[in-house]
C-alpha cells in the first residue's frame, strides 16, 4: 500500500462522504430509494469483506444472515410491539449466534465444501421463512414494520431514512476501517495467504476464522434489521441465493481487503442494473458480462488496480 | 543443565509406513542440537510432531517441563517454540514488515476484539510497539530496506531471512529450524550462520534439521542421527564424524577423522 495513502488513508473517504451528504439535493426520490438500498448493502459488504475478502473463506449464505436479521427485527417489533432499537440488540445477538453456531462447524471445511454448507444455510433459512407460515407469515411476509424513531423524530420520509442509513454506514465503515488497518486485518489476510504459518505464529487460525465470520454475521444481521425497518415489508423471496452471490460480487469486483472495495462494489452492483435499464431485456446479460470481464481483467478488484498502488508489487489476491 | 526439550519413545505411523520409530531425544537448554539423517528418515516428521502439526501415534513430548504432546500448534508456539519451514510459509500479499508484525502479535499485541474496538489509544500503542519490534528484527537480519516490499517476488535468500525474522518476532525460547541453509549460496549461508550464532548468544536454543555438513559440524554442540525413523547415533560432532554406522548410512568416508569441510 502506498505509504502516504496509508498514513492519511481516511481522507480519501471525505469527498465521498460530502457527495453522499449532498446527494438528496440533486436527485429525485427514486434514486434516493436506490441509494438507501446501496447503503444497506454496503454494510453487508463491509462484513463479508472480513470473511470472504480478507480471510478467503467463501461465504455464499449471506442472504440467509441478512434474512435472519430482517426477520428477527421485523417479528419482534410487529408481534411484541417493542421498539426497533430494542430489537437491534436481539439482531446483534442473532449475528453472534450465527457466527458461532454456523462458523464453528463449517469453518473446518475448505473450498467448495464450505461454499456448499453456506449455500445450504442460506436456502434453509429462506425455506423456513417461507414455510413456517404461523410464525413468519409465510410467502406473504411481514407487513407494517414500524420505522425507527430518533428522539421522537420519526424516520418516515425517504430523505430522513437516507440520512439515518448514511450515518449507520459511516459508523460501520469506520469500525470496518479500523479493523482492516489493524492487527486483526493483518491476521485475516495472513489466514488467506498461508494458514499453517498463522498457527505457527501462536495465533489460532480457527479462532480467527470464527471471529471474521462472526463479524460478517453481525454486520449482515444489522443490515438486515435496517432493511426491514427501511422497507416496512419483507418476504422470503427477496433473500435468494442470487442475493448472496451479489454480495460476493460486491466484495470481489470492488476489491477485497480495503474499505473502498465494498463501497464501490455495493454502489456498482445496486446502481449499475438501473443505469443499464435502457438496454431492456439485455440489461441483466450486460451486467453479468461486466462482472465477468472484471473478474478476468481485474482479479484483485477495482480498488487494487495497479494505478492506485504505483510503488508496490501487489499481486492480485487469491493466488 | 536443565532439559528444554524431551522426546520419549516417539512413534509416527502413516497407515502402514512407520516414519518415526521409538525415537527419544533429550535436548539440554543452552545448546544447539542438530538432527541429521538421509532423505526420508523422518526428520521433518519429528519437527512437525514437536510443534503440533500432527499428533504422534505413540510417545510423549515435553517442552520446558510442559507436556505438549497433544497441544495445538498455536498453544505450543505461545509456550515459546517457534518454527521455520523448509519450504517457506510467508504471507505473500503482505509486506515484509506486515509479515513480521503477524509473527510478533502473540507477544506484543494480545487481546480480544472488544478491547481493541473500545480502546483506540491502547490499540495504537500496540501497533507502534509491534512496528518498532519488527524494525529491530529487520535491522538485526539486515533486511530493513525491504520493509515495505511485498514478500511475493523477493529473492529466495531474502525470503529465508524474512522467515527467520518472523520466527524471531515470537520471542521463542526454542527455535525449530527446518533446513535453514538449504538453497542459500555460500556467502548467504555464512551470513545466516552468523545470525544463528548471534541468536543463540542472545539466549535462544536452536534445534535444527540440516543437510549441509559444513553448517552442522560448525555450529552444533550435539547431533542426533536418525535413519528410517530410528536413532542410530548421538553425540558431539567429533564423535559423530567417526561413528561407523553414521558414516555408512549418511556421511560417506570423506568425513572420517578430518571432518572434511569441502562438501557444500
Amino acid at each position: 500500500m502506498n505509504a502516504t495513502l496509508k498514513k492519511h488513508g481516511g481522507l480519501v473517504y471525505l469527498p465521498l462522504l460530502i457527495a453522499a451528504i449532498f446527494l438528496p439535493k440533486f436527485v429525485n426520490n427514486y434514486y434516493i430509494t436506490m441509494s438507501c438500498l446501496a447503503l444497506i448493502y454496503m454494510i453487508v459488504a463491509f462484513g463479508l469483506n472480513f470473511i470472504t475478502g480478507m480471510t478467503g473463506q467463501m461465504n455464499l449464505g449471506t442472504a440467509g444472515i441478512f434474512c435472519l436479521g430482517a426477520y428477527t427485527s421485523a417479528l419482534l417489533t410487529t408481534r411484541t410491539g417493542c421498539s426497533p432499537w430494542l430489537a437491534m440488540i436481539a439482531v446483534i445477538a442473532m449475528g453472534v449466534l450465527i457466527g458461532f453456531g454456523l462458523g464453528y462447524p463449517s469453518l473446518r471445511l475448505k473450498g467448495v465444501y464450505l461454499s456448499l454448507t453456506t449455500i445450504a444455510f442460506g436456502e434453509i433459512v429462506r425455506q423456513l421463512a417461507n414455510n413456517m407460515t404461523n410464525f413468519t407469515g409465510g410467502a406473504q411476509g411481514v407487513r407494517n414494520i414500524p420505522v425507527y424513531n430518533l428522539f421522537g423524530f420519526e424516520l418516515n420520509t425517504k430523505v430522513r431514512l437516507y440520512y439515518f442509513l448514511l450515518a449507520c454506514t459511516v459508523l460501520f465503515g469506520f469500525i470496518s476501517y479500523r479493523i482492516i488497518k489493524s492487527k486483526w486485518g493483518r491476521v485475516f489476510m495472513a489466514v488467506r495467504d498461508n494458514i499453517d504459518a498463522v498457527d505457527a505464529c501462536g495465533i489460532s487460525s480457527a479462532q480467527i476464522k470464527i471471529l471474521a465470520f462472526t463479524l460478517a454475521a453481525v454486520f449482515g444481521c444489522i443490515a438486515g434489521g435496517l432493511y426491514a425497518h427501511y422497507s416496512g415489508y419483507i418476504n422470503p423471496s427477496s433473500f435468494t441465493l442470487g442475493l448472496s452471490v451479489n454480495f460476493v460480487v460486491m466484495v470481489m469486483v470492488g476489491g477485497s481487503g480495503t474499505l473502498m472495495g465494498p463501497i464501490l462494489g455495493a454502489v456498482i452492483v445496486s446502481m449499475l442494473p438501473e443505469f443499464l435499464r435502457f438496454l431492456g431485456n439485455y440489461y441483466q446479460i450486460t451486467f453479468y458480462t461486466i462482472v465477468l470481464l472484471c473478474t478476468i481483467f481485474v482479479p484483485g478488484g477495482i480498488c487494487n488496480l495497479r494505478i492506485f498502488h504505483r510503488d508496490s508489487l501487489r499481486r492480485p489476491s487469491g493466488n | 543443565m536443565s532439559t528444554i526439550l524431551k522426546i520419549e519413545h516417539l512413534t509416527k505411523k502413516f497407515r502402514g509406513l512407520t516414519a518415526v520409530n521409538d525415537l527419544s531425544i533429550e535436548m539440554k537448554s543452552r545448546t544447539i542440537h542438530t538432527l541429521i539423517g538421509p532423505n526420508g528418515s523422518g526428520k521433518t516428521t519429528t519437527i512437525n510432531m514437536i510443534n503440533g502439526v500432527f499428533p504422534p501415534t505413540k510417545g510423549k513430548i515435553y517442552f520446558d517441563g510442559h507436556d505438549v504432546t497433544d497441544l495445538p500448534t498455536w498453544r505450543i508456539a505461545r509456550l515459546g517454540v517457534c518454527r521455520t519451514f523448509q519450504n517457506l510459509k510467508l504471507f505473500n500479499t503482505m509486506t515484509v514488515e506486515e509479515n513480521l508484525m503477524v509473527g510478533g502479535q502473540m507477544t506484543y499485541a494480545d487481546g480480544n476484539i472488544f478491547s481493541f474496538l473500545l480502546n483506540p489509544v491502547k490499540a495504537r500503542k500496540e501497533e507502534k510497539l509491534l512496528e518498532e519490534k519488527a524494525h529491530e528484527a529487520m535491522k538485526k537480519l539486515h533486511i530493513e530496506d525491504l520493509a515495505k516490499r511485498k514478500t511475493g517476488g523477493l529473492p529466495y535468500g531474502k525470503l529465508k531471512m524474512v522467515e527467520l525474522a518472523k520466527c524471531m518476532m515470537g520471542n521463542p525460547k526454542l527455535m525449530l529450524l527446518d533446513e535453514p541453509a538449504a538453497g542459500l549460496n555460500p556467502s548467504e549461508r555464512a551470513e545466516f550462520l552468523e545470525i544463528l550464532l548471534q541468536l543463540y548468544e542472545e539466549g535462544m536454543d536452536l534445534f535444527l534439521i540440516e543437510h549441509n555438513m559444513d553448517v552442522v559440524m560448525r555450529i552444533s554442540q550435539m547431533i542426533t542421527v536418525i535413519n528410517f525413523g530410528s536413532k542410530i547415533a548421538e553425540g558431539r560432532p567429533e564423535e559423530i564424524q567417526n561413528h561407523p554406522e553414521v558414516i555408512q548410512a549418511y556421511l560417506g568416508d570423506r568425513y572420517q577423522a578430518q571432518g572434511g569441510n569441502k562438501r557444500c
